[in-house]
Parts: C-alpha cells; structure tokens; sequence
C-alpha cells in the first residue's frame, strides 16, 4: 500500500527513507551502497525497501470524492 | 569489573547510534538493561487523533495508526506521563502536546509528510520532516488533530526510545598449521559472508578488529575441511548497539535506565526489608 513507517521487526523508521531510497535505485546505484548511506544495516529493514509494492499510487485514481 | 569500550559512534541528522563491547557483566544483567531501555525509558507519540476530513485513500485508522508510529522528539524534563500528572489523565499542558495538520492538495499525488504537522510546542515534533503519513490527489484534503503523550514501550512498541540489541563477543581461533593443505583457495575465507578471514599469505588469519563485524555464523567452523577454526564466545563479554529513534539522545535513554533501574533494585530491597524471612 504505502511504504510502513517503521520495520515490521525491530521499529526502526524507514518512511522516511524510502523516497532517498528510489531516488539512489534511479542512480543505478548498487544496493549495498544505497542501505550503507541510507543507514540501513540489517535485514529486517532492508527487506521493508525491497519488497515494497507502492500500491497507493494505482488507488488515488479511484477518486473517493466522485 | 565492569569495562565499557565503545568501538563506533555515529551521530547526524539521520543516526544516532553506538556499539560498545560491555565487559564484566553476567549475561542476565545486560539483558536488564536492553529490557529496561526498551519498555521503561518514555518517549513521546501521538495517541489520540480527531479526524476532521480524510479524502486520502486510507482509511482515518490507517493514518492514525501511522501517526503515532512517527517518533517525536522528547522533553523529559518538561512533561509527566498521564498518569502521574496533576490534571489526573485528563489531559494538560504538562501531559499532552497537540499536533494539527490542515492540507488541501493543489496537484495530484501529492505527499502529505511529518513537516505538515504543526505543534504546540516547538520542543515536541516529528524527528525529521521527510516521512510519508498519506497521498492525495487533487483538491482531496486531510484535516486533523492530534495529542502527543508520554508512555512507556511496554505499553506499545511506538513509545521506544531505541532499537537497543546484543550480542556474544565472538573470539574465533584458527589453527594455521593446518593450512599448507589449501594451497589454491581457504573455504572458510571464501564463506565467510563478512569477508573478515584473510588468506593473502597462504596461511589464514582473522583480519584485525574482526570481532566488530562478526556474526557468529560459524559458516568458517563448518566449512573448513581441515576442521581449523574453532569459534568460542569470550565469557561475560556482549556488544551492544543502540540506535535512536531520534526521540531522546542516546545519553539521555542510558542515563534514564540507569535511573530506572536503580528505582528498581531500591524498591526490591524496601520490599525485602519488610519481610520477617528476610532480616537484613
Ligand atoms: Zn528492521
Ligand atoms: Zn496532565
């Protein structure tokens, strides 16, 4: 849906990331560099980034004040 | 005898952590502390939120829910949690801060972050302004009110100061008077998912200050074919790491606990003093 505040396992805040983070991906950056400077450094978090589906985007064209 | 060593630091904008190998401690005692750190020392978040208008595609609990996970920077000195406070739970200026957001979108997609809330306080807010709470579309709007309070982590997970873990101090050996079998290659080196064993000069040897990167995984210990490695954990020996949510610093959170546990071990001995079976 929309990319979760905190990490599912350890709380740490990703939803602020996760815009730097496409922004990097865009780059052709390599993903261990881009968690490096993000300050991502365990597996937990990183799975939050990667396997986020931003659902979000195809739901605002069904616009709710129709 | 207690030896704290603190081996990496990092503190900007964004991080604010620390590592530090504690030595001299049972392992019992240095869960305390994590356990103390993670359900005992306050923090600010948002627990209560008026929904005055939500046209985002998320649902009002979605968005409330999202809200109170957003850390809020903290003022230990200046606030009580509710149920100590003089207003009695009701809610004051010493217990509550209010947090209000009034967007109207002028463009399709357009991101509603933490630096749209405006607090009552400047010392209470969001700990940076980039976090995504919603999406809108145009001329949708999202209008509410929020109320910051102290609570504890043992209550829910959003009140914690830190991400507060530790570990074993690894202390791996390798014999290498058995490696002149491995001319070509070092498994173990090869396995290794740190890359900290170094097999430049034929002869294997951990690399220095392994043990900061080492997870004990024991891929090396399995993998040697000549059975060179042998990984023990250093008794009384953990590293910790502390990240902060950006709440409170890292000082405050240890400083807090301290207290707190302190309080603790007080309490325990008044209990135990008003006890016949136990005469101290
Ligand atoms: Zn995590
Ligand atoms: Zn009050």
């Amino acid at each position: 849906m929309i990319i979760p505040i905190r990490c599912f396992t350890c709380g740490k805040l990703i939803a602020d990331k996760y815009e730097e983070y496409l922004r990097l991906q865009k780059e052709g950056i390599k993903a261990k560099e881009i968690f490096k400077k993000l300050g991502i450094t365990r597996f937990c978090c990183k799975r939050m980034l990667v396997s986020h589906v931003n659902l979000i985007d195809d739901l605002l064209e069904y616009n709710r004040l129709q | 005898m207690v030896k704290v060593t603190v081996f990496e630091r990092v503190q900007n904008d964004k991080i604010d952590m620390v590592r530090f190998v504690l030595d001299g401690v049972s392992l019992e005692f240095a869960n305390a502390f994590r356990r103390v750190v993670l359900s005992e020392v306050p923090t600010m978040a948002i627990d209560e939120v008026i929904f005055l208008e939500n046209d985002s595609p998320l649902f009002d609990e979605i968005i409330a829910h999202r809200l109170g996970l957003i850390p809020l920077t903290t003022d230990l000195k200046n606030y009580n949690l509710r149920h100590e406070c003089s207003c009695g739970g009701v809610g004051c200026t010493l217990c509550q801060v209010e947090l209000t957001c009034s967007i109207k979108a002028d463009l399709d997609g357009h991101i509603v972050r933490s630096g749209d809330l405006q607090s009552t306080d400047p010392a209470v807010k969001p700990v940076n302004d980039d976090i995504i709470i919603a999406k809108l579309q145009k001329n949708s709007s999202l209008v509410f009110e929020a109320f910051a309070r102290l609570g504890e982590g043992r209550d829910h997970a959003k009140w914690q100061p830190a991400q507060i873990g530790f570990g074993y101090t690894p202390n791996v050996s390798i014999d290498s008077s058995k490696c002149p079998d491995c001319i070509d290659q070092c498994i173990a080196a090869r396995r290794c998912p740190e890359e900290i064993i170094d097999f430049s000069n034929k002869k294997a040897k951990m690399v220095k200050d392994y043990w900061q990167e080492c997870t004990i995984c024991e891929e090396c210990a399995r993998n040697c074919p000549m059975e060179a490695v042998s990984i023990e954990a250093k008794p009384d020996s953990y590293i910790f790491t502390i990240e902060s949510t950006g709440a409170i610093s890292i000082k405050e959170i240890i400083d807090r606990a301290m207290i707190v546990f302190q309080e603790k071990v007080k309490e325990f001995q008044e209990h135990l003093k008003n006890k016949e079976l136990f005469p101290l």
